[in-house]
Order: structure tokens, then sequence, then C-alpha cells
């Protein structure tokens, strides 16, 4: 059984990288959905996507709109693969 | 034990109860995600059509004998449609995913199916006024939404249900102005689907 992803492990970013799992394979969703999918405030969200980043298991990409700053998240083949992981740890726990 | 809060908690020491709980969360969010992206990707092309149906039902209320209407109005929808398609085959060319080419190509194709299954049908069930041909389409097309809303999600169901119905129902009930009713209530719904569909 492999075992538990740490990083991915807590709820706010078990949720995020959910939700970026249920996206065709690199598709870019700006933090403004993504706040308003988990409820979260800006700074709580900025903060795990951080670390996510930090992990390699997400990409954050800023740009512009036109002129508008934006910011626009997608999910890395390392972090599909550490995500994946981590649900076959979860369910190696109820099959267990 | 507040969500954030669970930083300190260490996932080896789970039991089934948070496993099936962190199971159940996973599971809610990646249908989230699934009807998000879903969403945003159906909206210009639900908005696109309605803005040519709404154009083109009004046309055809004041000038009952414009018979270049709706030849437009589908040169219209086609050629956005290739637009949309070239706009979403580039923005994805970073991923694993199909490009350009396919996703003109699968543009083309379902405007191709569309066609010919609607000259089939009226070969086989002639329709005897604008207002069949138009109900049956609405009908069809509302048919088809609520066909993918069942794998994509609540909202792009709602919208099928929505326009199948008001579809049938100005056949059925609306007859001196059929046409300026498609055209506001089909084509000015699904514009504001449109918008409801991009709104998270």
């Amino acid at each position: 059984m492999t075992g538990p992803d740490e990083v991915i492990h807590q709820s706010t970013r078990l949720k995020i990288m959910a939700t970026l799992r249920g996206m065709p394979p690199g598709e870019l969703v700006e933090f403004t959905r993504l706040k308003a999918i988990l409820q979260t405030t800006d700074g709580n969200l900025g903060t795990h996507l951080n670390t996510l980043e930090n992990a390699g298991y997400i990409e954050v990409v800023k740009d512009y709109a036109g002129k508008k700053p934006r910011t626009r998240v997608a999910m890395t083949g390392k972090g599909r693969a550490a995500f994946e992981g981590h649900v076959a740890y979860l369910k190696g726990i109820l099959e267990s | 034990m507040s969500p954030d809060k669970s930083d300190t908690a260490h996932a080896s020491g789970m039991d089934r109860d948070e496993a099936k709980t962190a199971l159940r969360e996973i599971g809610a969010h990646q249908r989230r995600g699934f009807s998000m992206s879903s969403y945003r990707h159906a909206a210009p092309y639900i908005f696109m059509v309605g803005v040519m149906w709404l154009v083109a039902d009004l046309t055809q209320q004041f000038q009952p004998n414009n018979y270049y209407v709706w030849p437009l109005g589908g040169l219209f929808c086609f050629l956005c449609g290739l637009a949309l398609a070239y706009r979403e085959g580039k923005s994805r060319a970073y991923a694993a995913s199909p490009g350009v080419g396919q996703y003109i190509g699968r543009v083309v194709a379902t405007w191709i199916f569309a066609i010919l299954f609607c000259m089939g049908t009226f070969r086989i069930f002639a329709p005897s006024s604008g207002a069949q041909g138009g109900s049956f389409i609405g009908m069809l097309l509302g048919t088809i939404y609520a066909c993918m809303g069942l794998w994509m999600g609540w909202r792009i169901l709602a919208v099928g249900l929505f326009l199948a119905v008001m579809s049938l129902g100005g056949y059925l009930w609306v007859h001196e102005y059929y046409s300026a009713y498609m055209g506001i209530v089909g084509g000015g719904g699904l514009i504001l689907s449109a918008l409801w569909l991009r709104r998270v």
C-alpha cells in the first residue's frame, strides 16, 4: 500500500487537488473560481497554493486578461501522480 | 477540528472514518471541478446559439418572407464555432490535450452530423410549418443539452430542459407571435443561461 502524502492530506489542499483533478489535464482555473468553489479566503487559498506549488504539485500562472491581472492554477503531472497515490492510500485504509 | 488546524494532524494516523470522509470530499470536489470546466467550455457555444436565435427569430417575425435569415444564422454559428474551437485549442496547447486541428475538426463534424440528421428527419417527417421545424430543432437541442447535463452537471441539464419545454410550449400554445416568442424566450433564455453557466 502506498503511503500518505502529507502535503495533500491537509483538508483545503486535498479539496484543491481534487477540484483540479476533476478538470482536463493541464487546464488552468482562475484563482477567483477556485476560491468560490472552496469557499475560502484569498489569504487562506494563497497560502495553500504556495505550499502545493513549492511541492511541485501545481503550476501557478500569472498574466493579464486584457489589462486586468489574473492568476490561474493547474495541476502538474507530479501533482497528479501524488494525488492518485494519496487516493490509493485512502482506499487502502478502507479495504484493509 | 477546524479544517486548517489539521495541518498538524498526520495522514499516517488516519482511521477508516477519516479516510471515508476524505474520499467523499475528494469525490464531491472532483465532480465540482469537472462541472465547472464543462460549464465554462459550453457557455460560449450556448451564448452563440442564443444570439443567433434571438436575431433570426425576431427577423422572421417581422419579415416572414426573409428566406436568408436562417442560412445566414447557421453560417454565423458555424464560423463562431470555428473561432471558439481555434481559441480553445490554442489555449490548451500547453497540455497533453487535443490541439487546434482536432478541436476544429470536431466542430465541423458536429455541424455535418447535425445537418445530416435534420435533413434525414425532415425527409421522413416533413414539417408542414416553420413552427413545426423550429420547435423540433429546439426540442432536439434541448434534449441533447439535457442528456449532456446528466454527465456534465445540473446547470446544463436545466438549460436543456428549459429549451425543450419552451420549444414544445411555443408550438402548442404560441401561434401568432411564435417567432418572437422563440427569439426572446428561447434565444434570450440561452443568452442568460450562458451567463449563468459562467458564474460559479
